[in-house]
């Protein structure tokens, strides 16, 4: 007989494969990326995604916006954007002499920061500190932001000229950063049959602010067991070794994880469990999250660029030299 | 030679006796003497009348001859002239003369034979030192060995190279199911005092140890479901997949907190050591 918690989390997994089926209607493949979207909307972390332009990396971010029934906003970055434009300002108005609060696009509930690097930093910090901390400050007044609240930034990882790069502390907000990589021709086909004639395919809305705060809740009771923590521990601990005779790939690392990734990974692997409809996390779970939890908070040395190896081969490399509990 | 020095003795001595003595015998005894023998001369003479015939006064000296002593044998129609001598020096030398009363000994040759045996030649150089029965042998068989000791002691090398290796292989073939065995044995005794999550923990642990090193693929660091992948696994009613199921149970047991108790601890064990060794029976065989 099912106990309610697992009732709940079946009920969770279920709701979870239902998104994931009305999003691919319109996004063919791209597995990783909508999983990542449906992992940062209900572990409440963002998303930072890299991916050339054409991979439907707007169109994933409008699919989930179309699914949940939530207010989205697109803010194209440019280097003449200010923060203003994003989080709002205080307008004069005539009829009654004062000022009064205008409310920015910040204000949504998903967001889509379209190529974030492209605008200088102190536009970067604006939206950066409105999602850690959940709030806009306008004027003498602090505004509470949507719930959800769930901002995606793109990053266009060519054309690097006349770009901002994110600040090491400032990507370390992310919960985590998807890859968009191209299509397989067979699924490029299956775009074409399906984009060519009517790209605004309509999507049924599964999920609402309620359903939402109920995948976060069914989240908070998949267990961990004490292993997995450690385990977890044992991955980010890993990438701060300095020692090149224990752990020879950490010569590719000039630095490691912070504690907030630790708690990224425990925070996604749990919801990589409930993907599964599991109450429980396994191995398998924190494997599967920590490419996406750890690739954009890891500093690679001057020697990981000489040999071209990128985060996600040192990741690799740290994966296998930690055993599994 | 030795009948013309008789012969020439005859005629010396014919010539000095009378007319009544005739030369009967001449004999060396030995008859073929060498350098210091002891010899005696035996002449032998006839006589038809009174033969006035006496021992010498003084018995004569030569530098090649030690003449010992000369005396006669008569009887009434023979008398015999002994001489003894020793002589020191090879070849063939004349006694010096003697007077034997009516009878004078002359011109009597000595044919002395010498050891060495071609007289003109000079004295030989040393000969080497004698050796002792077998010794050439024994040298000749040390120096074969000296000269096979670099083959014999690479080949004996490469022996016990080979024996060393072999040893070692063996010994690092076994090293991963004894180690298992070890931890088995720790946990049965740990059964009933152990937290079953804590118990499948080392179980599992020793377990993904044992399969790093007979699949030859990395299972420390690779979950159950990576494992289950890995081509050796698929197969069913397999040793590795009896331990696959073991590894399931254990993710279970250790992170969904599932029940296991003594009896299912038991079993467990039973499965590990029966696939264990199933597998090791295998591989034996293939080797």
């Amino acid at each position: 007989m099912e106990s309610g918690n697992e009732k709940n989390i079946k009920e969770a997994g279920e709701l979870i494969n239902k998104t994931r089926q009305e999003m691919g209607k319109r996004i063919v493949g791209q597995s990783s990326l909508v999983d990542g979207l449906l992992m940062g909307i209900i572990a409440g972390g963002h998303v930072l995604v890299e991916g050339v332009p054409g991979l439907a990396k707007t169109l994933a971010v409008k699919a989930l916006a179309d699914v949940t029934s939530a207010m989205f906003k697109r803010i194209q970055f440019t280097p003449d954007l200010l923060p203003a434009d994003l989080t709002g300002t205080m307008i004069y108005r005539q009829q009654t002499g004062e000022f009064v609060p205008r409310k920015g696009p910040v204000f949504s509930n998903i967001i889509l920061a379209d190529e974030i690097n492209r605008a200088p930093a102190k536009v970067q910090s604006a939206l950066l500190e409105a999602m850690a901390e959940g709030q806009v400050t306008i004027g003498e007044q602090t505004y509470s932001l949507p719930d959800p609240f769930f901002v995606m930034a793109t990053q266009n990882p060519i054309e690097q000229e006349g770009t901002y790069r994110l600040p090491e502390a400032q990507l370390d907000r992310f919960l985590l950063k998807a890859k968009v990589d191209y299509p397989s021709p067979a699924e490029e086909l299956v775009v074409l049959e399906r984009m060519a004639d009517n790209p605004d395919i309509p999507l049924m809305r599964v999920l609402d602010r309620e359903r939402v705060r109920q995948l976060k809740n069914a989240t908070e009771t998949v267990k961990a067991e004490e292993g997995i923590r450690r385990y977890i521990v044992s991955l980010v601990a890993a990438s701060r070794v300095k020692d090149r005779r224990k752990l020879p790939f950490t010569r590719y690392i000039e630095y490691g994880a912070s504690p907030r990734a630790t708690l990224a990974i425990y925070r996604c692997a749990r919801v990589q469990a409930l993907f599964d409809g599991r109450s429980f996390v396994l191995p398998e779970d924190v494997k599967a999250v920590v490419p996406m939890a750890l690739r954009h908070r890891l500093v690679l040395s001057y020697e990981a660029e000489a040999e071209q190896m990128d985060a996600d081969a040192v990741i690799s490399s740290l994966l296998a030299a930690v055993s599994v509990p | 030679m030795k009948s013309f020095v008789s012969l020439v003795l005859i005629l010396l001595v014919s010539g000095a006796l009378s007319a009544q003595a005739v030369l009967n015998d001449i004999r060396f005894i030995p008859p073929t003497f060498f350098v210091g023998d002891a010899v005696e001369l035996r002449i032998t003479f006839s006589h038809d009348g009174p033969l006035a015939v006496a021992p010498p006064d003084s018995i004569p000296e030569s530098d090649w001859v030690d003449i010992k002593d000369v005396f006669l044998i008569q009887d009434d129609n023979t008398v015999t002239v002994v001489i003894a001598f020793t002589p020191f020096a090879p070849g063939t030398r004349t006694l010096p003369p003697m007077k034997l009363g009516a009878l004078q000994l002359k011109d009597i040759k000595v044919p002395t034979h010498s050891i060495i045996e071609n007289s003109h030649e000079g004295v030989r150089s040393l000969r080497g030192q004698l050796l002792m029965p077998g010794t050439r042998l024994a040298v000749a068989l040390i120096l074969s060995l000296a000269a096979m000791a670099p083959f014999l002691g690479y080949g004996l090398f490469r022996f016990s190279w080979k024996w060393v290796k072999k040893s070692r292989q063996l010994y690092r073939v076994g090293r991963p199911v004894r180690r298992l065995r070890r931890v088995i044995k720790k946990l049965k005794a740990g059964i009933g005092s152990m937290q079953a999550p804590l118990w499948y923990y080392e179980l599992t642990e020793a377990l993904r140890a044992y399969l790093s090193d007979r699949s030859h693929h990395d299972c420390r660091s690779a979950t159950t479901a990576e494992i289950a992948l890995m081509s050796e696994f698929l197969v069913d009613d397999t040793p590795q997949k009896d331990l696959l199921e073991i590894l399931k149970e254990g993710d279970m047991v250790k992170f969904a907190g599932r029940f296991a108790d003594d009896r299912s601890l038991n079993k467990t064990l039973e499965m590990v050591t029966s696939a264990v060794g199933k597998w090791e029976k295998a591989d034996a065989q293939l080797q």
